[in-house]
C-alpha cells in the first residue's frame, strides 16, 4: 500500500537456500500494532519461527530493520537487526547507528528478511529495489574494513554503505555481533554468529531513492523547536563533548564497575579511562554522529600508536576494566580488534574476565591458556584472548562459546562467578539499584541496559523530580526501594521498545535519555507530520506494550520464565566499594520485584508468562492461542 | 574597493574539538528538504565527503567563484553570475554536464531524476544549512577572486587531493 511518507511500504524477503528474492508489504496493520523496527522484527520472528528452532540453523531469520523516523535529522539514523539468539536461546536484537539504515529506506525497503543458508559464502548487493546475490569468496575470512573497503572498490562507489560480519561471525562465535559503517556494532545476542551461520558476509546498500515526509514545512517547524528543546538539557553540552565515556567517573563513584570480574565495583585506576583524561592526553581526535544527528556523542580516539578507532563506549571500558585493565591505549587496541573481527565487546570483554579470574583460582592453566599468564591486568594476555576468540583457537574456542558453557565446561565452581543473565554477560554491576537492576533482569535479551534499565534510579543521575515521576509513571518513584522498581521499569520498557520501533535514538528521548524531552506525544505528532498516519498519544503506551508481550511470549515458547529472571551468584554477595558498598539482592528482594512486575504486565505472576487473556486484549490472537497450549498443555 | 569582483559562497570553518564537522549530514537532508521537499542526499546541492575510518568528513558546496570554470565550458550559456550566486538556468541548460567535472572542487552534480545540474544557490541569502549545522562549522564567507581565504582553501584542496588519492 502506499505511504504518504515515513514509510516504503515494502520489506523485502531472500532467502538464501533457493536464492530467491521477493518483496511483502508493509501493511497497515504491521504500522498500527508494532510501528517499525523492533516492534515489526518482534513480531515477524514470532509469526515465522517455530518454536525450538536452533539459532544457526537455515530456519533461523535474520531481519534488518528501519523505522518510520529513521532516515530524519532528528538523530533518527537507527539499524535494528532481530533474530532468535545463538548466545541466550531467547529473542536476539539489538541497535545501532550509522547511516546503513537510512541508506536501506533510500533503497525502497523498510525491512530486509534473510532466510535459509547459501551454500557458498555470499553478500547481498542491494540499489534501488533491485537485489543480488554475490559470492563473497574475496571477503570470506577479512576483518569487517578490510570487506567494506573492498565492496566499496568492486562497485567503484565510496557512498556504498555496508553491514559485515568479521572471522569471528563466520566462525559462529556466539557472541560475534554485526557491524555497520565500519565502526557501528549491533553488539549483543549473536546476531553475527546468525549471519555466518547463513554464509552471509556482507550486505552493501545504495539507494537513490526520496524519504518522502507527508507535511515537509510542518516537520521542519516541528523539528526546529525539538532540538532547540532537546539542545537545552541539563547535560547535553558535556554529553556531546564527552559522550558515554562521560559515565566512567560516576559509576565508579556509584559502583557500578565491573572490576577484576565484578569482585569489585569499583576499579582504582578508573582515572586514567575517564573522559577528562582521555581529552586532555589527545585520545579524542574529533567528534562523529549518526546520520542526521544533532548530539554526535561518538569519537574518533586515536591511541598512542597511533591506532584509530571510533567510539569506545562506557561500557567497552568497563569490561576492560572487568579485566582488569585501566589503560586508554590497550582499550583502543581493544576496541578496534572487536570491530574488526565482529566481536561484541561486552561479552568479549567478560567471558575473558571470567577466564581471568578461574586463572587466578587455578582453574585454568598455562597448559589452557596456550602459555597466557591470564592473571588480572595482563595487557597482552587479554589481547591476545580476543585472538584466540575470534580464530577459535586454544582456549577461545571454548571461550567463543559464551559464559554458560564455559562455566559448564570448566565446573568446579565456575558458575559461581559468571556474570551473566539468561547467557548474557552484565556490562554494568547492578547491586543497589533495584531500577536498573531489574531492567537487566527481566530484558528479553537478557543482561541489557537499554531495555527497561532505569537511568533515572541511579544515585549519579536523579534526574526525574517527584512531580515527574507522579505525572509520568503515576506514582512518586523512591529510587532505592525493591517496591517501586518495577513501577519505574515498567514506565522506562515500553517508552525505549517503542524509541527502537519508530528508529529514534534513546538519548535524545525520554525516558532514557531524562524525563521531558521528546516522548508519546511528540512521537504522535511527529510520526503524524512525516507519514501522515495518526496514532494517538495514549496509544504508544499500548504499542509499547504489545511489544514486550510479543517478547515475552516467544521466549515463553522456548522455555523461559520467572525461574530465569534472576541475578548471578555474584549479585547476591555484598558489593565490595562505591556508593553501593555492601548492597546485594536476596531472593526476598527479587521475588518482591518480580511478583509486582508481573501484576503490573498482568501476567501470570507464578510462571512470569503472558496470559493468554493479555495477548488477547493485546491484539495478539495467534501468540494467545500458543501461550494457552504451553499453560495448559491438556487443552 | 580594489575593483575586482568579490563574491560570497559557504565556506567550513572548524574550531577546535569538538567544534569540527561530524559528518552528520544534516546539511545534505535540509538541503534537499528546502529544494525538493524530500529527504535524499542525491538531491542536495551541499555534500558531506566522507572518508570514515579516519573520521574525515568535510562537507562540499559551491564557493562561487567570481570567475566560474563552470560557466566557462557550458555549451549554451546557461550558467551566469545572478544574484550574488552562480546560477543555472535549467530552462536554457541542455543537461549536457560539462560542468560537473569542470568544477576543481566538486560543487555540481546531475539531479537523479531531471539529469540537470544541480548546486548551491545559497537559499537566496539565507542558506538553510547554515542555519541548522549542530556543531555551527558552516560559513558564508566573502573571497576575493584570485586571493583564496587562506584558511578555508587550503584545507578544502587537501581535503579534495586526499580524496582523490583513495579512490582513484
Amino acid at each position: 500500500m502506499g505511504y504518504a511518507g515515513g514509510y516504503c511500504g515494502r520489506i523485502a524477503v531472500v532467502d538464501l537456500s533457493d536464492r530467491s528474492v521477493e518483496t511483502i508489504e508493509v501493511t497497515s496493520d504491521l504500522v498500527r500494532r508494532f510501528l517499525g523496527g523492533r516492534g515489526l522484527g518482534a513480531y515477524l520472528l514470532s509469526r515465522d519461527l517455530q518454536a525450538g528452532t536452533d539459532p544457526l540453523s537455515p530456519e533461523n531469520e535474520i531481519i534488518f530493520e528501519t523505522g518510520p523516523l529513521t532516515g530524519l535529522w532528528l538523530s533518527a539514523g537507527r539499524l535494528h537487526i532481530s533474530a532468535r539468539s545463538p548466545l541466550t536461546g531467547t529473542i536476539g536484537d539489538g541497535n545501532s547507528g550509522g547511516a546503513w539504515a537510512p541508506e536501506l529506506k533510500a533503497a525502497g525497503f523498510d525491512a530486509l528478511i534473510v532466510r535459509g543458508r547459501a551454500d557458498s559464502p555470499v553478500f547481498l548487493w542491494v540499489r534501488d529495489t533491485e537485489i543480488q546475490i554475490h559470492s563473497a569468496d574475496g571477503s570470506w575470512g577479512k576483518t569487517v574494513g578490510e570487506t567494506t573497503e573492498l565492496l566499496r572498490q568492486q562497485f567503484n562507489d565510496p557512498d556504498l554503505k555496508v553491514v559485515a560480519i568479521g572471522p569471528a561471525g563466520e566462525r559462529r562465535v556466539r557472541f560475534a555481533c554485526v557491524m555497520n559503517d565500519y565502526a557501528r556494532a549491533v553488539g549483543q545476542g549473536g546476531l553475527g554468529a546468525v549471519m555466518g551461520s547463513k554464509n552471509l558476509k556482507a550486505i552493501a546498500v545504495r539507494g537513490h531513492g526520496d524519504f518522502r515526509i507527508a507535511r515537509p514545512q510542518q516537520t521542519m517547524d516541528f523539528l526546529r523547536e525539538t532540538i532547540a528543546h532537546v539542545q537545552k538539557k541539563p547535560g547535553f553540552d558535556y554529553f556531546k563533548r564527552m559522550g558515554t565515556t562521560s559515565l566512567i567517573a560516576p559509576s565508579n563513584e556509584v559502583g557500578y564497575a565491573c572490576y577484576n570480574n565484578m569482585q569489585y565495583t569499583r576499579c582504582p585506576d578508573a582515572d586514567a579511562l575517564s573522559s577528562e583524561h582521555l581529552q586532555e592526553n589527545g585520545y579524542f581526535r574529533k567528534s562523529m554522529a549518526c546520520y542526521g544527528c544533532f548530539l554526535g556523542c561518538s569519537h574518533l580516539m586515536v591511541s598512542k600508536r597511533g591506532t584509530f578507532t571510533e567510539g569506545i563506549e562506557f561500557g567497552t571500558l568497563n569490561e576492560v576494566t572487568a579485566c582488569g585493565i585501566a589503560d586508554a591505549d590497550v582499550a583502543i587496541e581493544y576496541n578496534l580488534l572487536c570491530n574488526e573481527y565482529s566481536l561484541d565487546t561486552f561479552d568479549t570483554g567478560h567471558v575473558i574476565a571470567f577466564a581471568m579470574e578461574c586463572f587466578e583460582k587455578g582453574l585454568l592453566t598455562k597448559a589452557d591458556t596456550g602459555g597466557i599468564d591470564l592473571r588480572f591486568g595482563n595487557r597482552e594476555g587479554f589481547l591476545a584472548m580476543v585472538d584466540q576468540i575470534a580464530t577459535r583457537s586454544g582456549l577461545g574456542d571454548l571461550l567463543a562459546e559464551g559464559l554458560v558453557h564455559a562455566a559448564e565446561t570448566i565446573g568446579r565452581g565456575s558458575d559461581e562467578f559468571a556474570n551473566h543473565i539468561k547467557g548474557m554477560a552484565l556490562d554494568t554491576d547492578i547491586r543497589g539499584m533495584p531500577g536498573w537492576g531489574l531492567g537487566y533482569i527481566v530484558s528479553s535479551i537478557g543482561a541489557d541496559h537499554l531495555r527497561g534499565a532505569t537511568s533515572f534510579t541511579i544515585a549519579a543521575s536523579r534526574t526525574m523530580s517527584q512531580e515527574q515521576s507522579r505525572r509520568l509513571i503515576g506514582k512518586e518513584i523512591d529510587p532505592s526501594s525493591y517496591e517501586d522498581a518495577p513501577w519505574a521499569v515498567w514506565y522506562e520498557e515500553k517508552g525505549d521498545a517503542v524509541q527502537d520501533s519508530l528508529g529514534l535514538c534513546k538519548f535524545i528521548s525520554s525516558p532514557h535519555g531524562g524525563p521531558d524531552l521528546i516522548y508519546y506525544k511528540e512521537y504522535s505528532e511527529l510520526l503524524y507530520l512525516v507519514s501522515g498516519i495518526e496514532i494517538p498519544e495514549e496509544e504508544f503506551d499500548l504499542i509499547g506494550e504489545r511489544i514486550i508481550n510479543v517478547e515475552r511470549a516467544f521466549n515463553a515458547r522456548e522455555g523461559f520464565g520467572r525461574k530465569d529472571d534472576t541475578v548471578p551468584p555474584r549479585m547476591r554477595e555484598p558489593a565490595r566499594g562505591g556508593y553501593n558498598k555492601g548492597t546485594f539482592y536476596s531472593q526476598e528482594m527479587l521475588d518482591v520485584m518480580l511478583d509486582g512486575y508481573y501484576r503490573l504486565h498482568k501476567w501470570d505472576v507464578k510462571t512470569g508468562i503472558p496470559t493468554p487473556e493479555r495477548l488477547r486484549e493485546l491484539d495478539l490472537p495467534v501468540l494467545a492461542d500458543q501461550i494457552a497450549r504451553i499453560s495448559n498443555p491438556s487443552r | 574597493m580594489s575593483g575586482e569582483p568579490t563574491m560570497t559562497g559557504i565556506c567550513v570553518v572548524e574550531g577546535p574539538f569538538p567544534d569540527n564537522c561530524i559528518g552528520c549530514r544534516t546539511c545534505e537532508l535540509i538541503c534537499s528538504m528546502v529544494h525538493e521537499g524530500v529527504i535524499n542526499s542525491e538531491k542536495s546541492r551541499i555534500r558531506v565527503r566522507r572518508e570514515e575510518r579516519h573520521g574525515f568528513s568535510y562537507p562540499v558546496a559551491c564557493i562561487q567563484c567570481a570567475d566560474p570554470e563552470c560557466a566557462k565550458v557550458c555549451p549554451v550559456g546557461a550558467i551566469c553570475i545572478s544574484g550574488g550566486a552562480v546560477a543555472i538556468d535549467v530552462d536554457t541548460c541542455v543537461g549536457c554536464g560539462k560542468c560537473v567535472p569542470a568544477c576543481p572542487i566538486g560543487a555540481i552534480r546531475l539531479h537523479p531524476t531531471t539529469r540537470k545540474p544541480i548546486k548551491c544557490d545559497l537559499c537566496g541569502g539565507v542558506p538553510q544549512c547554515i542555519e541548522w549545522c549542530p556543531r555551527k562549522v558552516l560559513k558564508l564567507r566573502r573571497h576575493q577572486h584570485g586571493k583564496p581565504d587562506y584558511r578555508v582553501e587550503p584545507m578544502l584542496v587537501n581535503a579534495i587531493a586526499e580524496l582523490n588519492g583513495e579512490e582513484s
